[in-house]
């Protein structure tokens, strides 16, 4: 008898459950990073000596003498009043080290995105209705090359053929996309591409699939009875519907792409936030992992409520409840 | 007083030899950017609290010292502090500074400045952990506006050695207030000037007013900026330097490999030099069976060095003992004359039974993940102890973990690397002394106490030398951790840099008198 739920209170009902799944997360990691041996006055010392007076004083600056609960409470009580803190390696304010690191991450992660489904939807199509089992095995072939060579490699090797022996592309330089947006995507398509290979390649697989699955549904023999022309049936009928699936895992992978390619940010010195996170975790910089915790949460969980609102495009009949 | 005539006669004949060997390449050319790569993340710019390695490679060239080290002869020599005396006890050091060397904000350097400085890295407030090295200081005086008095608790015959590093560098007195920030703002003497900070790239510009000037008369530095990029990747940095996106790569990940795979390669110049840092194994002694001496023997006495450096460095590094070879002012005895480092498995197996072991022993190793080498150095010591009936099990752990066990003692032997200094005393006591700062090895010895301790304290350097001949045998023979070796440091730059001095002690300094051929 309930009313189906419209879609500004669905979308209401998701953005409120944010707010738990973000304390969850964080409170998990939190606990789990202060688990592991080491801590960030250790690695503040580094090598130079032992004296434990010394480490217990930075200790207490830093607020790590006291015990983990009673520091997740204040780091949350700051979080809260929009203060993320002050990152115990650098001594820096972290929100400036995300502001640093995040326009990086955002144009890698959204160009690796749009150039991965720009080859992933033309060959995952054709793969999935083309009559010529070459051409299938083919893509199959491609697709499984693009899904096991590791991302390090396809790196180097790209940075190799392109930068050092042809010299079409700059290895250091990332200017900002929005001071010098064709300089920009230009010095940022390898890395781009590097990261879009292997997701590239997932995403064809699961359109042709799904292509695959739908080709012997009634409605597709219906439409070519009445006559559409080919292209037209792929396109209004199977795509369309073929499509739900795969916009799901997009949506899986937009979320780890906006968390920052640890390996292709390594590899092409993007100092975006995978290795931000990453030098966190390895310095016990527990102030700048929580933000990037909270950043790649937060990501994740819109890039998901806009996969599904854009279910109901895709398909009318899907409602929330 | 000797030492400092000796280096005066030093830098003057180093002088002339410079001045000999500039007569054949064309003159210092002023101007252009040099591209640095290097591949750790560059992070506190306070010199007195910063420890990374690639943050003191940007202070390098910021700060100043009051005494400095040639990059290549590794003499004393003068720098803020033009000459200095030494109290007949040994016990004051007066100290003049020059008076045209200026802080970037344009105010002079001067006696109240170091007394500052010094005072500032001995405040518990500072956290600094160069406090310990500084701890013979009793106090600072300022005489006059550039006389500065230091008196010393106990007599240290290092230092003056320990004057001259970047990480004791002079900062204007109130600093704190004057810089703002000093973990990400820098206000020093040095050529350079900071200008762009973030931790993946740092841009230093010449600081016009600098006071040092070449052999011809010209001010330096040559170079009008120095931008320094952090490639975490080793191949990449290569890269970037094949692409004419760098001038220069060093630092971690630029090692023998990394030449190897550059040495085809038209337009660059690999530079070597021998490090003063050695990779070593790390005992920890209050674990048996390591309290034993015989077994730390035995591990000596079953590890062939030289096999080790042909396996891992092929080649080019030294088997060596407590004292670098590259110091031979402080004569260090060569492998051969030093007990416990010809190889012999037998007599190794024979030490191992006799301590009581006669089917050998188990042990933990632990290698450093951010040296590259150091996983390797583990495995090549891994076969060579199984000859002796050693097992070794390799543990893998990361950075912090690496730290805080370390610091804790919390291990059976671990794989590092130990930086080096120019004076015995500052490489040594920290480490093997019982007392010493970083004897994380638990290491107790009353003989080689009292040898470091009468080192410490002798300033004559004849009879110097003769106790730190002692010490070296001693050690060899006590074994505090094994002394690996020595490796080649090594630096890669394109054609165009000129002038650029690689030196062992790591210092970047040197950049301020290199320069681009157009």
């Amino acid at each position: 008898m309930d009313e189906p739920l419209t879609v500004q209170r669905y979308l209401l009902q998701r953005l409120l459950l944010l707010g738990p799944v973000l304390f969850v997360v964080s409170a998990l990691v939190f606990s789990l990073v202060h688990l592991i041996p080491g801590d960030p006055a250790q690695v503040l010392l580094g090598f130079e000596n032992t004296d434990p007076e010394q480490l217990e004083r930075l200790r207490r600056d830093l607020g790590l003498d006291r015990p983990v609960y009673v520091q997740y409470g204040r780091w949350l009580s700051r979080v809260l009043r929009g203060d993320l803190g002050t990152s115990a390696r650098t001594g820096r304010p972290v929100i400036g080290l995300v502001r640093e690191a995040l326009p990086y991450t955002l144009e890698l992660a959204t160009y690796a995105l749009v150039l991965a489904l720009a080859l992933a939807l033309p060959l995952g199509t054709l793969a999935g209705t083309t009559r010529s089992r070459l051409a299938d095995a083919a893509m199959q072939l491609l697709t499984l090359l693009g899904l096991s060579l590791p991302a390090f490699w396809v790196g180097a090797m790209l940075i190799l053929l392109f930068s050092v022996h042809l010299r079409w592309f700059p290895v250091l330089t990332f200017p900002s996309f929005t001071q010098a947006p064709l300089a920009s995507l230009w010095s940022f398509f390898l890395p781009a591409l590097t990261l879009a290979t292997s997701n590239a390649a997932a995403i064809t697989r699961m359109v042709r699939a799904s292509l695959v699955a739908v080709r012997h549904e009634e409605y597709i023999k219906v439409a070519r009875a009445k006559g559409l022309r080919e292209g037209l049936v792929v396109r209004r009928h199977m795509l369309k519907n073929a499509l739900i699936p795969v916009v799901t895992l997009v949506g899986i992978i937009a979320g780890y792409l906006l968390g920052g390619s640890i390996v292709v940010e390594q590899v092409f010195a993007i100092p975006g936030v995978g290795r931000m996170g990453l030098l966190a975790i390895v310095q016990r910089d527990y102030p700048v992992l929580q933000a990037v915790v909270l950043l790649v949460t937060v990501a994740f969980v819109l890039v998901n409520l806009a996969v599904d609102l854009f279910y109901v495009y895709l398909d009318p009949r899907i409602r929330y409840g | 007083m000797r030492a400092w005539r000796v280096s005066v006669v030093a830098a003057l004949l180093f002088a002339l030899a410079l001045g000999g060997a500039q007569a054949q390449v064309p003159a210092p050319q002023r101007g252009g950017t040099l591209r640095v790569g290097i591949t750790q993340e560059i992070l506190n710019l306070d010199p007195h609290v910063a420890t990374a390695f690639s943050s003191i490679q940007v202070l390098d060239l910021v700060y100043e010292s009051l005494l400095r080290l040639n990059p290549r002869t590794l003499e004393l020599e003068p720098n803020l502090a033009q000459s200095w005396t030494v109290s007949a006890d040994g016990l004051e050091y007066t100290f003049t500074l020059r008076r045209d060397a200026t802080f970037h904000d344009g105010s002079a350097v001067d006696a109240s400045d170091v007394k500052y400085t010094i005072d500032r890295i001995l405040d518990p407030n500072t956290k600094s952990p160069q406090a310990s090295f500084l701890a013979p200081v009793k106090e600072v005086t300022v005489v006059s506006p550039f006389v500065v008095k230091i008196t010393l608790k106990q007599l240290t015959a290092s230092f003056l050695s320990l004057l001259a590093a970047t990480t004791r560098g002079i900062v204007p007195l109130n600093f704190e207030e004057k810089v703002g920030d000093p973990k990400v703002k820098t206000l020093g003497s040095g050529p350079y000037q900071l200008a762009e900070f973030s931790s993946s790239a740092v841009r230093l510009v010449r600081y016009d007013r600098y006071w040092r000037k070449d052999a011809q008369g010209t001010r330096l530095p040559y170079a009008d900026s120095v931008v320094y990029r952090v490639i975490p990747d080793a191949a990449t940095l290569r890269a970037a330097l094949r692409a004419g996106e760098l001038d220069l790569i060093i630092g971690f990940g630029v090692d023998v490999t990394a030449t190897k795979a550059l040495a085809g390669v038209p337009d660059l110049r690999i530079h070597s030099v021998p490090d003063l840092s050695y990779s070593l194994l790390g005992i920890q002694h209050e674990r048996p069976p390591f309290s034993d001496v015989r077994v730390r023997q035995a591990l000596s006495l079953a590890v062939d060095r030289k096999q080790l450096i042909d396996v891992v460095y092929s080649g080019r590094g030294a088997v060596a003992g407590p004292i670098p070879p590259t110091l031979r002012e402080w004569q260090p005895l060569p492998a051969s004359q030093l007990p416990n480092y010809r190889p012999d498995a037998a007599r190794s197996r024979e030490l191992l039974a006799q301590a009581g072991h006669p089917r050998g022993i188990s042990i933990k190793m632990m290698p450093i993940p951010t040296v590259p080498d150091a996983v390797q150095i583990a495995q090549v010591l891994r076969e060579q102890l199984a000859r002796a009936g050693v097992t070794v099990e390799i543990e893998q752990v990361d950075f912090a973990t690496f730290l805080a066990r370390w610091r804790g003692s919390q291990f059976d032997t671990f794989v590092s690397l130990n930086g080096g200094a120019i004076d015995p005393d500052i490489h040594l006591y920290r480490h093997i002394h019982s007392t010493g700062s970083t004897n994380v090895f638990k290491f107790r010895d009353a003989g080689v106490d009292r040898l470091l301790d009468q080192a410490r304290n002798t300033v004559d350097p004849a009879r110097r030398r003769e106790l730190y001949a002692q010490a070296q045998r001693a050690i060899a023979e006590r074994v505090p951790f094994l002394f690996l070796a020595y490796a080649d440091l090594f630096a890669v730059t394109r054609a165009p840099v000129q002038g650029f001095v690689l030196s062992s002690t790591r210092s970047m300094a040197p950049l301020a008198e290199t320069w681009m051929s157009r």
